[in-house]
């Protein structure tokens, strides 16, 4: 209705030479919804000015009078290309190989972990509260004591990805377990499904949509955790070099390391975002 | 779905038993020397440093310190953040001109932001204060603009209908639609912040209970670092508690 109101008005626009009374009340609302700015084209124009806009406030704040300058958008992308290609590249694919590891590992204790605990009242009752204990501690208040206990650097790495990952996948894998309409159950229960079936068949394809909100959410919080980490321990990573770039007065480095956070941080929650797409190829969302 | 077959008195035994089990897992990895547990404190240790600690004027002002911090910073993402949530949802013109760099800056973490906000602020305080609100900030954006863009379009017809002005509208339909999903944004900002703020006063904070565990690692005072991890952890847990309670008020409308 609003839609085919709107594209008769939009034909209307088109002419402008028929004599019309000024627009007014619903009409003019309708003639307002479709200047410039709100066709697809406008669109587009200001989403980039949104980004050029942002551009040129990072600029005027590096012009501030200041003891130390902010470094211009200019200077970092000089910075960036000044950087050994192959060094960089080592630094994105270190963090790249310790939050992946982490999160693997954080997904193969996490999930069964979850689904036990979904599955069990028994367990629940024995294992959940120790989780639920430990959940309120931020995992980057547990850096100091990793750093003790783990003999190097790059098992405490991994580690606090790791547990970063862990918290969120067991949540989601518990919501979806619980999650399950009773319906469901009786219903393969009573077509005649055993216990083997009623799991893989329907417990599993149940829950997975919640399973890989955990993962997204886990991806994202372990990118988090081995920043953390690698500007604590400084061997390498682009945590490292963010910090190093900070602490040698580097300024313009700090704003590339951001940006290839930011980089790797959106390509493996996409590549989370597509696998779950694959995996759940039943689900429209 | 089956929990019920258990009442809350085996329940709350069970929870004991787990937690207790926790605890003596922990102590005999510990006193067993396995792997390098050894360098653990144990829970008598942590015990006693934590009665010389939680006594001292220590204690209070850095907690003091890290609480004032995230609660300022928290309240300036929610002041900023929801009326920016609530246009980016409500327009599509505000949108198209703000989410792209919004967009843009959010996959960086609040963690990377430690350097840079050093290098922005003159003092430690402002610089903690930025991280914390980096981190307070777009979870509490998301779950507005989420809120906005979830209610129901029969609202704003019935809302129009029944004669109500671009302001009524937007202070009865958007405000308030948006508003249980706030809520949950409040929340999240909450327990980012909180995590944010310890990784900040680590690096580089000069009090406060991020910064206490990291001195207590480099004195090598070990079991205040676990006293450090539960206070932590307890004011964290207060917090979001507090958020909650305060949801419930700006929501009462929603039956729990």
């Amino acid at each position: 209705m609003a839609k085919s109101l709107k594209g008769v008005s939009a034909l209307s626009s088109l002419a402008p030479d028929i004599a019309r009374e000024p627009p007014r009340g619903l009409e003019g609302k309708l003639r307002r919804s479709v200047r410039w700015w709100n066709t697809p084209a406008g669109s587009v124009v200001l989403q980039v000015s949104s980004l050029v806009i942002f551009l040129v406030i990072w600029e005027l704040f590096g012009r501030l009078p200041r003891a130390i300058p902010i470094p211009t958008p200019d200077q970092s992308l000089q910075a960036g290309l000044s950087l050994s290609p192959l060094g960089f590249l080592h630094d994105c694919l270190l963090s790249f190989y310790r939050v992946g590891l982490g999160f693997l590992i954080g997904a193969i204790i996490g999930i069964p972990l979850g689904v036990v605990i979904g599955y069990s009242p028994l367990a629940r009752g024995l294992l959940f509260p120790a989780v639920e204990v430990l959940r309120p501690v931020p995992p980057i208040a547990w850096i100091p004591l990793a750093l003790l206990f783990f003999p190097n650097i790059e098992g405490m790495i991994v580690f606090l990805t790791f547990y970063g990952a862990f918290f969120p996948i067991v949540y989601n894998t518990i919501a979806g377990m619980s999650g399950i309409p009773e319906m469901y159950i009786h219903a393969a229960r009573s077509l005649g499904s055993g216990s083997w079936t009623l799991f893989w068949r329907i417990m599993v394809p149940a829950m997975l949509p919640s399973i890989f909100t955990g993962l997204h959410i886990a991806i994202g919080i372990a990118w988090l955790m081995v920043v953390a980490g690698e500007m604590v321990a400084v061997t390498g990573g682009i945590g490292a070099l963010t910090w190093q770039a900070y602490q040698t007065t580097h300024y313009p480095l700090i704003f590339v390391g951001m940006a290839a956070i930011g980089v790797l941080g959106y390509v493996s929650s996409q590549i989370i975002r597509a696998l779950a797409r694959f995996v759940i190829r039943w689900d429209i969302s | 779905m089956r929990a019920s077959r258990y009442s809350r008195r085996m329940e709350l035994s069970l929870s004991v038993l787990s937690i207790g089990l926790l605890v003596l897992v922990w102590q005999a990895l510990v006193y067993l020397h396995v792997y390098r547990f050894a360098y653990i404190p144990s829970l008598p240790q942590v015990v006693e440093s934590a009665k010389d600690y939680v006594f001292s004027s220590d204690f209070v002002s850095d907690a003091i310190a890290s609480a004032i911090r995230v609660f300022v910073a928290w309240i300036i993402a929610a002041v900023v953040a929801i009326p920016l949530g609530l246009a980016i949802g409500w327009s599509k013109t505000f949108s198209d001109l703000s989410l792209p760099t919004l967009e843009l800056l959010r996959p960086i973490p609040p963690i990377a932001w430690i350097p840079a906000g050093i290098l922005f602020f003159p003092n430690i305080e402002g610089s903690v204060v930025f991280i914390c609100f980096i981190g307070a900030f777009f979870p509490i954006l998301l779950n507005t603009i989420n809120g906005v863009t979830q209610i129901e379009q029969t609202y704003f017809r019935a809302a129009r209908c029944l004669g109500a002005g671009q302001r009524e509208v937007f202070r009865d339909v958007v405000v308030r639609g948006a508003m249980p999903s706030i809520v949950v944004g409040l929340a999240l900002g909450m327990g980012i912040a909180w995590m944010a703020l310890v990784a900040a006063e680590m690096i580089a904070g000069q009090y406060g209970l991020g910064y206490m565990i990291w001195r207590a690692y480099s004195l090598a005072q070990y079991p205040l670092i676990i006293v450090g991890m539960v206070a932590i952890g307890l004011i964290g847990a207060g917090m979001s508690v507090c958020i909650r309670l305060l949801g419930r008020k700006l929501t009462p409308w929603q039956n729990r």
